[in-house]
């Protein structure tokens, strides 16, 4: 068995719903009962060395506040998240960017946050330069990046940022079709050097295409999500055009 | 990884903040540099101007220079430090790194700033007057008192503006009540000595008039002040840095 590199143990995130901005004069002057929502019950989950994790759920089950806590961009209300090894997540096409500066400045700043040092940085330069494809708009300001550039630059950083976890919610569909048929093929790379990846959608062949282990979320609660139960999903009525994701129903059955 | 090395890597990455935001405020203004240094110099002339009816200070525009400068620094930096974690949302968002880079970066942005006006005004003092070593030797510790106590203030308000966003808003007054409670426009001597005891209470008091001293030999600077005001500033420092350390772990959720 492979060595476990992400291990939660009954994780439960709590979060105070604020339907109005909070003030400090209201909260002196006011005590207004606050409403309380468990975005994560009580969640075990151990992922171990080059696993290829899907989770798929509705929006709001749980799985974008699930993934910010594996980075440890929050913390859990309740229980523990114990990770070994460098994590890069793509999850919001602004984060870690300054909207001012421009691509190239961002990259030295991104990378960093990506946990990249100034070496690994200065040597993965032309490469990230390169797959990004953004030629001549390189050194244009980031806040002029349509969704698909931006993903394009962090997704780049990303792969080349050497890191053991890679961690992705739904901004992959940003990129053009070729740019999304090169992103596949980077990430399997990763894949197969044993980067582990941890992947969320709501559109299930859409991770089908990317893992082989499952998990289905449900108002904050997770569970194990068997292959087959996957496959009935794909052939869910009316889900067809999902699949159109580079992933004809075709390739799907044959490849079972 | 090593101690070492994790100290070098939090280095590099407050330094690689603190170049992005002076690299970022250097796009939106064609002068750069130019504005840190007319600013005071515009505020000077029409204070000055004003002033100088009422307040009998020899060299007043100098000394108004003198103040004006760490004052400019300190008003900046806190008010931009305040909606710091708020403005930078997106980095947050990204990965797990030390929060405090963010209030700390702009604060040294501006840090630098001041550092090089200074440079230019002893620069002045020495090719004018005649500037006295001592002078330079008290204005390193203040300089480091001046950006301690900022750090500490603005981490407190930072995180707290996270939570309660018109935090902001109790700053920028504050901030302007702030300059007037400061010997900037004023020295210490006309203060009657019943009120003395009320700057005693501002931690920014013996900052400015060490400032004061340090480079124009005026002003004055009583054990009590000085005992008094770093009580108070360590007080506010520690505040600030237990309220980051309460909050820092779930800043992502509020913004």
């Amino acid at each position: 068995m492979k060595k476990i590199i992400i291990d939660l143990i009954n994780i439960s995130k709590k979060y105070s719903l604020h339907h109005e901005k909070t003030t400090l004069i209201e909260n002196i002057f006011s005590k207004k009962s606050k409403e309380e929502l468990w975005a994560l019950k009580n969640i075990n989950l151990t992922i171990r060395q080059g696993e290829r994790v899907g989770i798929i759920g509705p929006n709001g089950a749980g799985k974008s506040t699930l993934l910010k806590t594996i980075v440890g961009i929050t913390s859990p209300t309740l229980g523990k998240v114990v990770t070994h090894g460098k994590i890069v997540s793509l999850m919001n096409l602004q984060a870690g960017f300054h909207p001012e500066l421009t691509g190239r400045e961002n990259i030295n700043f991104n990378g960093m946050l990506a946990g990249m040092n100034k070496d690994e940085i200065r040597e993965n330069y032309d490469n990230i330069l390169e797959f990004s494809g953004l030629n001549k708009f390189i050194d244009e300001p980031f806040f002029t990046y349509s969704d698909g550039m931006k993903f394009r630059l962090a997704f780049s950083i990303a792969i080349h940022s050497n890191c053991d976890i890679l961690i992705m919610d739904e901004v992959f569909l940003y990129g053009d079709l070729e740019f999304q048929r090169e992103t596949i093929k980077a990430v399997k790379n990763l894949q197969n050097k044993s980067v582990t990846t941890i992947i969320a959608s709501q559109i299930p062949s859409f991770v089908w295409g990317f893992s082989n282990l499952f998990y289905e979320m449900e108002s904050g609660v997770i569970r194990k999500k068997p292959k087959k139960e996957m496959l009935d999903l794909l052939l869910e009525e009316g889900r067809e055009w999902y699949t159109s994701f580079n992933y004809p129903i075709k390739t799907i059955l044959s490849s079972i | 990884m090593n101690k070492t090395e994790h100290i070098k890597l939090y280095l590099d990455f407050l330094w690689a903040m603190t170049e992005k935001e002076i690299k970022a405020r250097y796009k939106k203004a064609v002068f750069g540099f130019l504005w840190v240094i007319l600013n005071p110099i515009l505020q000077m002339l029409i204070i000055g101007l004003i002033f100088s009816f009422f307040v009998r200070i020899s060299n007043y525009f100098l000394f108004l220079f003198i103040g004006l400068l760490p004052w400019q620094f300190f008003s900046l930096s806190l008010i931009k430090g305040t909606t710091s974690f708020v403005d930078q949302r997106s980095l947050i968002q990204k990965s797990k790194f030390h929060r405090e880079a963010i209030p700390i970066s702009t604060i040294l942005a501006n840090y630098i700033h001041l550092l090089i006006a200074l440079t230019l005004v002893v620069f002045f003092l020495l090719l004018t007057s005649h500037i006295r070593i001592i002078g330079i030797l008290i204005l390193i510790p203040t300089l480091l008192w001046l950006l301690t106590f900022t750090i500490g203030i603005s981490l407190f308000t930072a995180s707290l503006n996270v939570r309660f966003r018109d935090v902001n808003y109790f700053v920028q007054s504050i901030v302007i009540l702030w300059f007037y409670a400061t010997p900037i426009v004023y020295n210490l001597s006309v203060i009657p000595s019943k009120l003395r005891g009320l700057f005693n209470l501002n931690p920014l008091t013996a900052i400015f008039e060490l400032f004061h001293f340090a480079l124009l030999n005026q002003g004055e600077v009583s054990v009590r002040l000085l005992m008094t005001n770093l009580l108070i500033s360590s007080a506010i420092i520690a505040l600030g840095v237990v309220t980051y350390y309460k909050h820092h772990q779930d800043l992502a959720d509020w913004i």
